[in-house]
């Protein structure tokens, strides 16, 4: 085995074991909302974080329905200071108080989506999280569910994406219509093909020797 | 330990005492009969002073009100009797021969004047008892009708449901009285006419320590002749007959051991008393440890932290660490405090024994005291503070400490209060009714084991429900390890306050003159929570640090040292395995919530 060999095998190694190592940190969020199809509610989103200390951000992207969006409310959030942006387009929510929440109108039609990113400088060892959550209420103050309705803690949350201090990330879903399914990030699956494509070209020249 | 099948009894015992106070003339008598407990268990040690009219004396003991048990004459104190010198008319009888953690009733009398006094009390716990409950009291000088107040307040605290074997011991820290004169130990502390006081005292041993008004120079003459403690190394000072100093000691009380220092006599290290307090700690077996002693090293202010006893903790510090001191008990500054430091982070540069509750109770009398809430000038420290005439209440319960301070008020607005005018004798004629309010409640637990480095403990799932204004998550312990933990294991959140400990007393001082303005404290507190709490004077506003005090675990399920606390499971976690719970937290202010999970193995 010569060097150019054993360089490739390092590195198809490294690159391969980079990508697994890097947690998965984009989320697509998916929700049936046929039962609600027609009906008007609220799209409540919201970033609640244990410890301020390690700051991140958590972006809501690529929103999409066959509803209708209505207006942003401004009015019944808790605190909307640290989230930007308007639905249909990107929302940026920072952890910078223990709530950051985003209210908007709408109609439902039979589906919504969106993508759910994360970016943070990890510290481990920190019990902390951030977790960017979603909720369907047939009014602006969150008092009337419209899913998951039967939670003793949480009625209307349909949907929780964790985003913890040391950078490992975790998601649940809370009803059947709501389905979270992580997303490779770009970088990651870069990664990934390098590592791929190492190997790849390891095994072709082993076998051509 | 409950005695409640004797409360029936109990409370008969104490408004005896209270009636036959109230009807007496006073013939004959000068202080009437008060009990201190000078160990060990079987005993009990009756005091009265009479007026120089009296023929025989005699004390009748019983295990009910006919007294039967025993009967003995008990001469006056001789003056030359060593370490009682001074003693005039004082009568003193040690009774022996007792059962342990049993209710006695006794009664003085003389054959002229008649009956002095009548009484009750409860013998000390077995020595291998794990429970016991008692009280605590402090800075009582000055004002025999507030001390009245609080006494009283005291014996109908008794009187509530479950309480009555709280009424075996009160330790007192100090400043019995305005000053060492036998003219104050007369119309103060043993004022004839305060009849709630001398019930308490007819009913409860208390045994203390001397404040810096029991004290003159370092001595006192006045205080170790009422209250003759089993000093080990009293002193008499040289060219006195009957002043002394060096009035340290120590006692056993069921599974608790107390240590009283004396401020006012040498206690640096090297001296008698530091080598004397240092292997009594060594030397004692008992499980829960408490010092005890009048001048704080810190409190709220405004009577100064004492330099001396400063001096002392740092030297000490390492000692009270290494034979588990669970916390120290002080006075001076008239009011309730919790002071203490965590970690080294919030010590800062002050020499603070760490994790190591700092409680003033000094709320037993004397005129109040604002306290400095600040952190930012002399009283470094505080977590929790509050002006109030206030006593301690102490219940030990196997592994488990418990011990809350409560304002004695005569507000009844709150529905916390306790109203014990409907459980104590009717209004003596001083005190109108009394009000109890608990201030704080902090829980100290002796743990098996901080397995802390063995786990993770990791939170989850954050959602903020805005009806219920609660944040709702988890928290996952994993054991890491390849033992397993077994048992109960806890979840202490360092970092936060336990806010339900907490009490919503009201300050019925606040728009009179009761209370003394503290100097730097600008205004009347409205909070018992301090400003950047836990921080010293050196780490101000490093929120780093500092306790958060916004945010509450509303579903703790206990709380350690201030701090809450949440049973995580009941049945160990096995080796690589998780325990999930649910967190609830209210946070008035949504400002950030920081803590840091300390996980114990009970």
């Amino acid at each position: 085995m010569n060097f150019l060999k054993i360089k490739f095998l390092v590195i198809a190694i490294v690159m391969f074991a980079a990508s697994s190592a890097f947690a998965l940190q984009s989320y697509d969020v998916t929700v049936d909302t046929s039962s609600l199809n027609g009906d008007t509610g609220y799209l409540y989103l919201q970033y609640a974080t244990i410890d301020k200390a390690v700051a991140s951000t958590a972006t809501v992207s690529g929103f999409a329905t066959d509803g209708t969006l209505g207006a942003q409310d401004t009015v019944d959030v808790v605190n909307g200071s640290a989230v930007s942006g308007t639905l249909p387009g990107s929302v940026a929510f920072q952890n910078t108080n223990s709530i950051n929440d985003y209210n908007q109108a709408i109609t439902f039609g039979n589906t919504l989506s969106f993508l759910v990113s994360f970016t943070s400088t990890p510290v481990a060892n920190t019990p902390a999280v951030s977790t960017l959550s979603l909720g369907l209420y047939g009014d602006a103050f969150g008092s009337t569910p419209l899913l998951n309705v039967t939670d003793p803690s949480i009625p209307g949350t349909v949907a929780m994406i964790n985003l913890n201090n040391d950078g490992n990330t975790s998601a649940t879903s809370l009803d059947a219509t709501t389905n979270v399914a992580p997303v490779p990030e770009p970088a990651t699956c870069a990664l990934l093909g390098v590592g791929l494509f190492g190997l790849c070209v390891y095994g072709k020249r082993r076998k051509l020797v | 330990m409950k005695l409640t099948t004797k409360k029936t009894l109990q409370t008969l015992g104490l408004v005896s005492a209270f009636s036959l106070l109230g009807t007496s003339a006073f013939a004959g008598i000068l202080k009437s009969p008060y009990l201190i407990y000078e160990m060990p268990n079987t005993t009990m040690t009756v005091l009265w002073q009479d007026s120089a009219t009296e023929t025989t004396n005699t004390l009748s003991w019983g295990t009910d009100t006919t007294y039967s048990l025993n009967s003995v004459t008990v001469p006056e104190e001789s003056n030359t009797t060593p370490g009682r010198g001074g003693v005039v008319n004082q009568h003193r009888y040690k009774i022996t021969g007792l059962q342990p953690n049993t209710m006695y009733y006794y009664q003085v009398a003389d054959d002229t004047n008649g009956v002095y006094g009548t009484g009750s009390f409860i013998t000390a716990p077995s020595e291998s008892a794990t429970s016991v409950r008692f009280i605590g009291q402090g800075d009582s000088r000055g004002n025999p009708f507030v001390l009245n107040d609080i006494m009283k307040a005291i014996t109908g605290f008794y009187g509530l449901p479950g309480n009555g074997d709280y009424q075996r011991l009160s330790i007192h820290n100090g400043d019995w009285v305005a000053s060492d004169a036998e003219s104050n130990w007369t119309t103060e502390w043993f004022d004839l006419t305060k009849r709630a006081s001398r019930a308490f005292t007819a009913s409860t041993p208390i045994d203390g320590v001397k404040g810096n008004h029991d004290n003159t120079s370092g001595y006192s003459t006045t205080f170790p002749k009422y209250f003759p403690f089993p000093y080990p190394n009293e002193t008499l000072q040289s060219g006195k007959t009957s002043t002394y100093n060096n009035l340290y000691w120590s006692m056993d009380y069921g599974p608790v051991h107390i240590t009283f220092i004396d401020v006012y006599s040498p206690l640096t290290p090297g001296s008698a008393q530091y080598n004397w307090v240092t292997a009594d700690l060594a030397a004692t077996t008992k499980p829960w440890k408490i010092v005890c002693f009048h001048e704080g090293t810190y409190t709220a202010g405004s009577d100064a932290d004492s330099t001396a006893m400063r001096i002392y903790e740092q030297a000490s510090s390492p000692i009270f660490q290494q034979y588990n001191v669970d916390f120290l008990y002080g006075g001076h500054s008239h009011n309730y405090a919790r002071a203490g430091a965590y970690n080294a982070a919030q010590a800062g540069t002050d020499p603070i024994a760490l994790n190591m509750p700092h409680m003033t109770s000094g709320g037993g009398g004397a005129p109040i005291y604002q306290p400095d809430m600040t952190n930012t000038g002399s009283y470094p420290h505080v977590i929790t503070a509050w002006p109030a005439d206030e006593f301690m209440t102490f219940d030990v319960e196997g592994n488990t400490l418990t011990m809350t301070a409560n304002q004695v008020t005569g507000q009844t607005s709150l529905t916390t209060d306790y109203p014990l005018s409907n459980t104590f004798p009717a209004n003596d004629g001083i005190s109108g009714h009394l009000y109890l309010q608990p201030i704080e409640t902090t829980v100290l637990h002796h743990f098996t084991a901080n397995v802390t480095p063995q786990v993770t403990a990791t939170t989850s799932n954050l959602v903020y429900n805005r009806a219920t204004k609660l944040y709702y998550g988890t928290l996952t312990v994993t054991n890491n390890s390849t033992t397993d933990i077994n048992g109960a294991v806890d979840v202490v959140l360092d970092g936060m306050i336990d806010l339900n400990m907490i009490g919503t007393p009201s300050n019925m001082y606040a728009t009179s003159s009761k209370i003394t303005q503290n100097a730097g404290v600008s205004s009347i507190q409205t909070s018992m929570i301090a400003n950047n709490p836990a921080t010293g004077k050196s780490t101000v506003n490093a929120s780093s640090v500092a306790l958060k005090s916004n945010a509450r675990l509303t579903n703790a399920t206990g709380s350690q040292n201030g701090e809450p606390m949440i049973r995580a499971t009941s049945n160990g976690i096995p080796a690589g395995t998780s325990v999930t719970v649910p967190l609830t937290f209210s946070n008035t202010t949504n400002a950030a919530i920081t803590f840091n999970p300390i996980v114990f193995q009970e």
